[in-house]
């Protein structure tokens, strides 16, 4: 008798209407129909060979393929006489020293950069994404650098509003006098000032999006992730809020610049004794599971949430908001993707957010 | 790739299969890691990294 | 306070020194290139260089992780007073370190290296399954396509073995004789493997992970032949009873706290160790199978 062992590092996420398959040493998720959901459960009660005698003839065949993938894709391994027991489930833990781990900063100019820089250090944050709703210069760049030549941070990424003195010369000047700088995105260009070729030390995006500090919060596949340490965190955790600090355009230290609740102010408070007050933390634990609608859904885990901008239809027993976030257009009763702005169910909370925005 | 070495004492029979793998010559630039310096942890090879998550979804 | 003896360009020391800070433990960072005087204030002996000094008395524990504690050495112009004194610096570095390395500690200096021949019996009156190996200058007796050689240096990469080229000894299948003679080379019966173990152990503890090596051709012999393109399949493990108890009493033999081994799980169902590494990279295998080494590391310490 023959029998099959998943690896413990083959996690498969139930959703509705099919499940997802992610590989995570691989760093790869997939679809499957929700059949072979009930196949991989059924392997780990019965022989290979037992199982496939209770399908009828016409199922044997798709089940014999089911097996071929998993094989295929090493999503397990046979084994003789029984299934190999030394092989204990992953552990799913989320660990990570440092208290806060990324910063989400919105300025007009780079002087409150400054300001924060030591907090950072206090925090042991690891990633710094700046939004300019200015056009950044050259010394604007390497000066933000600077400030952080001896940072904890791993890295730090940059949006800044595209101007016609953004040319390739430009581009080299930042790339031999940064380091830290990994990611830098130019918006509202209208014509690319020249071929992006992967020659600088950061990677270079530019796009004729008028990108708004207000366009965060999108939920699209190119966003998803599938590796250990962010489903671990998706478990366990707020996917996008956990361990993260925002300072909107005002120096307002909150959750994240799109949030609405402010927790003090860098001009008269610092970042540290933000994260100390009642409820900043109060966000970071509510994970996809308890979330209306994508508790049901099979991309949960590699999927990243957004509390900022959401259905506005649920609230838990603490008063929290648990619903959907608005601009997922992805519905797992029916497994489609559509677009979210146009969706009639969402105009209500569209309404919302853009009255709120208009007043600040 | 073989490797001509000529010695005058013997060498043990592991020589005879060394395998050989050049300066390493960088295929993309994804490949290179960046070094930083960094204070707090007291190391002047701080390692340049992407988040494994997307932090915002601006785009 | 936690002495670390590490080098500067070390990734595993910064992922310990994360959790320390957040710990709040103190710690003092040696790098490969810092030269101590050993220095006495207040009637207690004082270590100084140009980053860092530290009271002997204060240190609570050490970990040796890579490079070394550097202690400055003076010559002295006179023959027989410089021979003097060179016993006499001897004697008081011996103390520090011998000091040292008496305090709770995550691995030594003194036994960073070991001797794999020594390590292989040492392993058998463990209890653990040795592979039959044994020494040979000719392959008269060797039974081909089923026996390996490996080297028995503690190295098996070769930088600029030729111009502009680096050379590396992966474990290697005989499959042909030898007409001559050659130096003294190890070899070792190639066991059919179902998969192969790395286990990390530290005080105690084992944490190990099973690698899915045989489908691939690349990897089948030696898995560090890397194949980038499809890595094998790594999975958390765990070893049995027994033999997580053979672990401990190798290490204690051999004085080790901390180490990776190897293991093979053969197709006759028997564990076949291979070797240790004292001073091994480990991070990979915490990161894959999720044990939070860096964690337990700070923690102990």
């Amino acid at each position: 008798m023959r029998y099959f062992n998943l690896f413990s590092n083959i996690l498969v996420t139930k959703g509705i209407r099919r499940i997802l398959i992610s590989d995570l040493q691989r760093n790869i998720s997939e679809l499957y129909p929700l059949e072979l959901y009930e196949m991989i459960e059924e392997l780990k009660k019965k022989s290979i060979e037992n199982l496939i005698s209770d399908y009828d003839d016409e199922s044997k065949e798709t089940a014999q393929e089911y097996l071929n993938i998993l094989l295929e894709k090493e999503y397990g391994f046979i084994t003789d006489k029984d299934w190999d027991r030394n092989f204990p489930p992953l552990s799913f833990g989320y660990h990570e020293p440092s208290v806060i781990t990324d910063i989400f900063l919105e300025i007009e100019n780079i002087d409150v950069i400054k300001k924060i820089s030591s907090s950072i250090e206090n925090l042991g944050g690891k990633h710094l994404t700046i939004y300019s709703t200015t056009s950044l210069t050259t010394e604007d760049f390497i000066k933000i650098d600077k400030i952080f030549k001896t940072s904890v941070l791993s890295g730090i990424e940059i949006f800044s509003l595209f101007h016609e003195d953004v040319d390739k010369l430009f581009i080299d000047t930042v790339h031999k006098n940064t380091k830290r700088i990994y990611q830098v995105t130019f918006y509202s260009c209208k014509r690319k000032p020249f071929k992006v070729k992967d020659e600088f030390r950061f990677s270079l995006y530019f796009t004729e999006e008028e990108v708004k500090i207000s366009s965060c919060g999108k939920v699209d596949l190119k966003y998803f992730n599938t590796n250990i340490s962010k489903v671990s965190e998706a478990i366990h955790h707020n996917s996008c809020l956990h361990k993260k600090i925002g300072i909107d355009i005002y120096g307002n230290i909150k959750n994240c610049p799109l949030m609405s609740e402010s927790f003090g102010n860098i001009n008269n408070s610092s970042l540290e004794e933000a994260v100390l007050k009642t409820g900043f933390k109060k966000y970071w634990n509510i994970t996809k599971d308890s979330i209306e609608v994508c508790r049901d859904c099979e991309f949960r885990y590699i999927c990243t949430d957004c509390r900022a901008y959401t259905e506005r239809t649920h609230k838990n027993n603490d008063g929290l908001d648990v619903s959907k976030p608005l601009k997922c257009g992805y519905d797992p009763y029916t497994g489609n993707w559509e677009a979210w702005s146009k969706n009639p169910l969402k105009q209500t909370a569209i309404h919302y957010y853009e009255q709120n925005n208009s007043k600040a | 790739m073989k490797i001509k070495i000529e010695e005058k004492n013997k060498l043990p029979l592991t020589f005879k299969h060394i395998e050989t793998f050049r300066h390493q010559k960088l295929k993309k630039l994804n490949d290179i890691i960046y070094v930083l310096d960094c204070e707090k942890y007291q190391t002047n090879f701080h390692i340049r990294e992407k988040p494994t998550k997307a932090l915002t979804r601006l785009i | 306070m936690i002495l670390i003896i590490s080098n500067n360009n070390e990734r595993t020391t910064i992922k310990i020194i994360q959790w320390l800070l957040e710990m709040q433990k103190k710690f003092i960072r040696i790098h490969e290139d810092e030269i101590f005087e050993i220095k006495i204030e207040n009637k207690k002996i004082f270590l100084e260089s140009n980053r860092n000094s530290f009271f002997l008395e204060d240190i609570t524990s050490v970990w040796y992780r890579r490079g070394r504690l550097k202690i400055k050495h003076l010559e002295y112009d006179n023959q027989a007073v410089n021979a003097h004194m060179n016993e006499v610096q001897h004697w008081l570095k011996d103390y520090v370190r011998v000091t040292l390395e008496s305090k709770k500690h995550i691995n030594k200096e003194s036994n960073s290296d070991i001797n794999k021949l020594l390590v292989l019996e040492q392993a058998r009156k463990a209890g653990l399954e040795v592979p039959e190996y044994f020494l040979a200058d000719n392959t008269d007796q060797i039974p081909l396509h089923t026996t390996i050689i490996k080297t028995i240096g503690g190295n098996p990469i070769l930088d600029d073995i030729d111009v502009d080229l680096n050379g590396i000894m992966y474990t290697t299948t005989i499959h042909q004789k030898e007409k001559t003679d050659f130096f003294i080379t190890f070899f070792q019966n190639q066991i059919d493997k179902e998969f192969e173990i790395r286990t990390f152990y530290l005080n105690g503890k084992c944490y190990s992970m099973a690698i899915f090596s045989q489908n691939d051709e690349q990897t089948k012999t030696d898995f560090r032949k890397y194949n980038l393109e499809k890595p094998n399949r790594n999975v958390p493990y765990k070893l049995s009873h027994q033999i997580e108890k053979r672990i401990h009493f190798l290490m204690k033999a051999l004085n080790l706290n901390c180490g990776s081994l190897d293991f093979i799980k053969g197709r006759d169902g028997k564990f076949y160790f291979l070797e240790v590494n004292t001073i091994g990279q480990f991070l990979g295998l915490s990161n894959i199978c999720n044990y939070s080494l860096d964690k337990e590391i700070a923690d102990y310490l």
